[in-house]
């Protein structure tokens, strides 16, 4: 048995630890062990302040998930004090959102994960004309799966950017990449493990693919995310309103934030998107996942496997409340639910739904904090989080001294994350937790299929007709992981251009509203008041609770998706799903442990989000009649 | 080390396109034309810097605005101007290896590498509310610190403290100039700084290898020197008092001036007016909502961000300064006619006595 | 008995500086929260000359600023070259000034009658609310001129006084203090007035035309006539 530290992982959003127990001789992960290592304390900070302020204080949370935090905080808010946005604003969000999803998915595919799976050493060994004609094979090869999207809009002439299949280019790149290793700056590059054999499971031609659009989309990424630039003013960290968003519509005066010419803009980038999705991302990630298939990867589902969980998102129009559960009659992306036992097959699966009522339920979602840095009157009873308690209780490591770990102690406290729990137990959410949701509700008949769960299940369809495998078997895997979120990143520029003409055509029909600033002002508040504000984060479903009293913030919470995922073992050692993964992953080297890497970075760690911490007086929880359900059919 | 001349040439970059590379970068850095062959002769002469980018408690925005910057395009500043050993969002490397290599360019290029950082660290419960491969990033920070030619502290974070230091800073969140005092502190506020600022501040320091002047709050004079106010494309509708008075009115689909809806544009130095986000894109105040104040010290305690004199701590009542001042100057009134009335009464009995 | 108290210098310093005080926080009020807006369905270029206009208000503010920069200087200059002028400052050092002061709290609380004890040209409690007016204004011409200059970063009153908004914890706190004092010299200037007509009423000492024409009535000699002389 061998315990080996991975101290800081890097290409994650944050800091993270992990510690494996190795079996040196099988290559078995006997146990596996994730900490969290930062905290920061943004929910005690945001008490007594301005509500509507609360956005831009939560979109600090993470910056690069940025603006999904201020969304849900607006949302928490709307909810509280019972403002229903306009119909624009709407629109304009679920761009805004759509956006983020395929920007944070691509760079989290090229920039974040790809480097595990491919490695420029290999690329040198590449034959550039053989490189030129692979490129043209793959994309006629999976290029159908554009096909998948639907494009209300028809509007681009020809696409942009389009992966370039000459042996020239690739040449160049070689070189490139050549008079780098030569030059012995590797930069980005450099002391990686890039002799571990998984580098050898793809042939040279494909690595090399891989790496320049590696640099190539390093490059176009930032276009991507041109809507929310004018929209919400900037990226990182747009700008948001209570009420609705603030960029107002006018096709008449001059100078207004959003005219013809400022809608050309989003156009063209949604373009944009769904070309570098379309073309490189999916093109690429098929392959590779096929290959890795192919040579017998499908392990790493952990978690994925026995439970995953969702809380739905797209609303297609306004919404009168989230808590009263009118938001989950409106939604088009139908992910919200909890899915157990998916890998026994999608009939043999057990779906229960998330709804209104079920975010208020003191007993549906609660945090537990045996194994985490805080301390709870008892320990052994989870709390929801408008009953948390917060108390820092850093405790230090079994090895080592307080400030110089050696290894952290899992029998005891060891992570600054939280454990939170769905009725008590683990779940894993996140784009392959939404996508075993939404195609286990829509196969077993649980809800009227938008286009968008429809779009979802012929991706599913498409994506096992290549592997050869049914869903149960390649989706709760590490590739799985991967592939859904690619997937997803297509559905977020659907999306995009079906809000896009729905913005249109509302303009058209001659409503250009943005805001409802009818409760801004906080005297027509209620005394007190309680919302919950909830989305599908790009890492998966994240909630806030807020509660205002006396138009200030009284309390406010966030269970985060990194949270869900990375958390440590509760009082009965249930694990989360970083460690459920590790230990259903095997290593070959364990000193060089790529395997573990891969497998946490599928789920795009943001430990920023995880680690803050749930602050509270205990408190009774309003009872809300739920109006709404999930239509079943 | 090789030149950016050399670099280029090696990445099959023509002449022409070089110095027409250097003269747009001229332009970028806020120089005169005539700086242009400076420009260009130490693109030729200085071999490239190594960089070590290390993160705090932040939230990532700095970098992912820095891999927003237009021009330069992030891969030319990654792979062939600077080279980035060391950085948690994108080195390859994860663990003990880049822990090693860190360690390693620190003492290879001893003097000679720039240490950029990202977030903050915190001085609570020994530093252990931020631990970087087991230890506390605060030490994680000065180790990196010791042999850097020179810091830069990228956004408000590094800069000033920013979110996790807003009241009441349960972490004990200090700015990095708190606990880096002998090496010279490029602060580059911003939450997070502009992607071209921030590429522009790197481009100086490689160019010239010499930190960029810099104003009295340590700050590259060329980005933070005015105020977003004074260089806002609706200053023209704040001087004929054109206000948008609440969001979604008439004057804010005109694009009148935010002021009332508490733009912080007035007291914040930035450059969001002048080069914008993206290139010249669009920034906040264009999209229809005031600054913020991003960049400014402690701007997260100047809330609520809506207002425009912020509000002063009474007791179950809303009061900004305006309000305070009224019922003070009232008060001053009313109290002086009753001084007055019994001042009276006091010395006319007097009177009599005498 | 007559006594010429107040120089000309000082009466036209004192005129000036209630006018300008006057201009400089009504105009101050309007840029801190424009209550008003400028000239509508004019284009904003052009609007900038029709009436007024947040352009026009704070070039107002800002020439007034000025004027009250200069009377400020003045009134130093005169206190500097003539003994008469200097009568504002505080004499704590002097057993005097606390038994006056004693003496005119006790007055204020009517505890005492005005005329009982010593009289005074200026008394213990005028020695020391003066000087923290004259601190006030200094603080106001300090901190505005420090913001006026940063419009202007490396120009002369940037380099001069940027450094007064730093030290103040940046240009939104510096808005903030700016705002305050500017109240309290409006509240000590309704107490200045109040306490100039209540001592005309109860003494008839020609306090009101004093500063006009430079003359006071006394019953006695006053205390410290040995400052004007």
């Amino acid at each position: 048995m061998k315990r080996v530290v991975i101290d800081p992982v890097t290409r994650i959003e944050g800091h993270l630890r992990l510690e494996v127990i190795v079996d040196e001789k099988t290559g078995k992960v006997k146990d596996a062990v994730s900490v969290g290592t930062m905290w920061r304390g943004i929910e005690i900070i945001l008490r007594g302040r301005d509500p509507r302020d609360a956005w831009a204080f939560a979109q600090r949370i993470c910056g690069v998930c940025t603006s999904i935090h201020a969304l849900a905080s607006v949302r928490c808010v709307e909810d509280a004090l019972s403002i229903k946005i306009p119909k624009n604003a709407n629109y304009i969000r679920n761009i805004m959102y759509g956006s983020l999803q395929v920007h944070d998915h691509l760079v989290h595919f090229y920039h974040l994960h790809a480097l595990d799976w491919v490695s420029p050493i290999e690329a040198l060994k590449a034959d550039p004309v053989a490189t030129a004609a692979l490129q043209n094979k793959l994309i006629e090869k999976y290029g159908s799966i554009a096909d998948l999207m639907p494009d209300p809009l028809g509007r681009r002439a020809y696409p942009r950017k389009f992966p370039k299949a000459t042996p020239g280019y690739f040449r160049t790149f070689q070189e490139r990449i050549k008079k780098l290793v030569e030059s012995g700056q590797l930069g980005i590059f450099a002391a990686h493990w890039w002799d571990h054999p998984d580098y050898k499971l793809l042939p040279p031609e494909v690595h090399l693919i891989a790496v320049a659009h590696y640099l190539n989309m390093l490059d176009v990424q930032r276009e991507l995310f041109i809507p929310q630039v004018v929209f919400g003013g900037k990226n990182p960290h747009p700008h948001y309103i209570v009420g609705g968003m603030m960029c107002s519509i006018s096709m008449d005066d001059m100078n207004a934030p959003v005219n013809a010419e400022r809608l050309a803009v989003v156009e063209d980038a949604i373009y944009t998107q769904a070309e570098a999705v379309n073309l490189f991302y999916l093109i690429d990630l098929i392959a590779i996942g096929h290959m890795y298939v192919q040579k017998g990867w499908i392990y790493g589902g952990g978690l994925a496997k026995r439970r995953v969980l969702g809380y739905g998102d797209l609303p297609d129009e306004p919404y009168e409340s989230i808590k009263g559960g009118d938001f989950h009659d409106k939604i088009l992306y139908h992910c919200n639910g909890v899915v157990e036992n998916f890998s026994e097959g999608v009939e043999k699966a057990r779906y229960y739904p998330m709804v209104g009522k079920d975010f208020t339920d003191p007993e549906v979602i609660q945090e537990f904090v045996s194994h985490s840095w805080y301390r709870y009157p008892d320990e052994t009873k989870g709390l929801h989080p408008w009953e948390g308690v917060t108390q820092p209780n850093y405790t230090g490591p079994k090895e080592g001294t307080k400030t110089n770990w050696k290894y952290v102690d899992e029998e005891g406290k060891y992570s600054w994350i939280k454990a939170p729990r769905w009725r008590g137990k683990p779940c894993e959410v996140g784009p392959l937790a939404r996508y075993i949701v939404t195609y286990t509700a829509v196969k077993q008949g649980h809800v009227k299929p938008s286009w968008v769960d429809e779009m979802i299940v012929r991706q599913v369809e498409f994506v096992s007709e290549v592997l050869g495998l049914p869903p149960h078997i390649w989706m709760p895997t590490t590739v799985g992981r991967t592939a859904a979120r690619g997937l997803e990143a297509q559905v977020g520029v659907a999306a995009n251009l079906y809000f896009l003409k729905k913005l249109y055509e509302n303009i058209k029909a001659g409503d250009t509203a943005v805001a409802n600033v009818e409760r801004w002002d906080p005297s027509s508040w209620p005394k007190t008041a309680k919302g919950v504000g909830i989305t599908e984060a790009p890492r998966g479903a994240l909630g806030h609770w807020i509660v205002i009293e006396d138009g200030k913030i009284k309390n406010y919470q966030c269970v985060v998706p990194t949270t869900w995922n990375g958390s440590p073992r509760d009082h009965k050692g249930q694990q989360g799903a970083f460690e459920e993964c590790m230990k259903d992953t095997v290593v070959k080297i364990p000193e060089k442990p790529v395997e573990i890497l891969k497998g946490i970075h599928s789920f795009d760690p943001c430990l920023a989000c995880s680690t803050h911490l749930y602050d509270t007086e205990g408190r009774e929880i309003v009872s809300v009649r739920v109006q709404g359900s999930v239509p079943v059919t | 080390m090789e030149t950016f001349w050399e670099a280029f040439k090696r990445h099959g970059v023509s002449r022409r396109d070089f110095i027409k590379f250097a003269t747009t970068l001229t332009g970028f850095m806020g120089l005169a034309p005539s700086m242009v062959p400076t420009v260009i002769r130490a693109m030729e002469t200085k071999p490239r810097v190594p960089v070590i980018w290390i993160h705090g408690l932040e939230c990532t925005c700095c970098s992912e605005s820095f891999i927003r910057s237009a021009t330069p395009l992030v891969s030319d500043v990654v792979l062939s101007m600077i080279s980035l050993e060391y950085d948690d969002t994108l080195s390859a490397a994860a663990g003990d290896a880049v822990e090693e290599h860190r360690r390693r360019i620190i003492k290879e290029y001893w003097g000679n590498y720039i240490l950029a950082v990202e977030g903050n660290p915190p001085l609570g419960e020994e530093g252990m509310f931020c631990v970087v491969n087991g230890k506390p990033f605060l030490e994680h920070l000065k180790e990196s610190a010791e042999g850097a030619k020179a810091v830069i502290a990228w956004g408000s974070c590094a800069s000033w403290g920013c979110v996790q230091a807003a009241r009441p800073n349960p972490t004990t969140a200090v700015s990095i100039d708190k606990v880096i005092k002998d090496k010279p502190v490029v602060k580059v506020p911003g939450c997070p700084p502009i992607a071209e600022v921030m590429t522009g501040v790197i481009m100086y320091m490689v160019l010239f290898g010499k930190i960029p002047p810099l104003d009295s709050q340590g700050r590259p004079k060329m980005f933070y020197g005015n105020r977003i106010h004074d260089t806002c494309y609706r200053r023209a509708f704040f001087n004929a008092g054109q206000f948008v008075e609440r969001f979604d009115d008439e004057g804010a689909k005109k694009g009148w001036c935010l002021y009332k809806v508490g733009c912080r544009g007035p007291t914040t130095y930035n450059q969001c007016g002048s080069m914008r986000w993206y290139n010249g894109l669009s920034y906040p105040i264009q999209a229809g909502h005031g600054c913020i104040g991003c960049s400014e010290k402690d701007f997260w305690d100047n809330g609520p961000f809506y207002e425009r004199l912020t509000h002063i701590p009474v007791p179950r009542q809303e009061a900004d300064a305006d309000k305070v001042g009224a019922v003070a100057a009232a008060a001053a009134v009313g109290g002086a006619v009753v001084h007055g009335i019994l001042s009276k009464i006091r010395n006319s009995k007097k009177r009599e006595e005498v | 008995m007559r006594i010429y108290v107040f120089s000309p210098g000082l009466r036209i310093w004192h005129w000036v500086n209630f006018l300008t005080i006057l201009v400089l926080f009504g105009t101050g009020l309007y840029i801190g929260n424009p209550f008003f807006s400028g000239p509508p369905g004019i284009e904003a270029t052009h609007a900038y000359g029709e009436g007024l206009t947040m352009g026009f208000i704070r070039k107002i503010h800002f020439l007034a600023g000025y004027i009250l920069l200069a009377s400020f200087i003045f009134r130093v200059i005169i206190g500097i070259f003539s003994k008469r002028d200097r009568m504002v400052l505080p004499r704590f050092w002097t057993r005097d000034y606390w038994s006056s002061l004693k003496e005119i709290t006790l007055k204020y609380l009517l505890l005492k009658k005005d005329s009982d004890g010593r009289e005074y040209i200026r008394n213990a409690c005028a020695r020391t609310a003066y000087p923290l007016i004259y601190l006030a204004i200094l603080f106001m011409i300090v901190t505005g001129f420090g913001m006026y200059g940063l419009s202007n970063p490396g120009g002369f009153w940037s380099s001069l006084l940027g450094w007064v908004v730093w030290a103040l914890g940046g240009e939104f706190q510096t808005h903030m203090w700016h705002r305050w004092v500017a109240w309290l010299i409006i509240v000590a200037a309704i107490l200045h007035v109040y306490f100039v007509i209540r001592e005309e009423i109860i003494r008839r000492n020609g306090e009101i035309s004093s500063m006009i024409n430079g003359y006071k009535y006394f019953e006695k000699e006053p205390a410290d006539i040995g400052d004007l002389k």
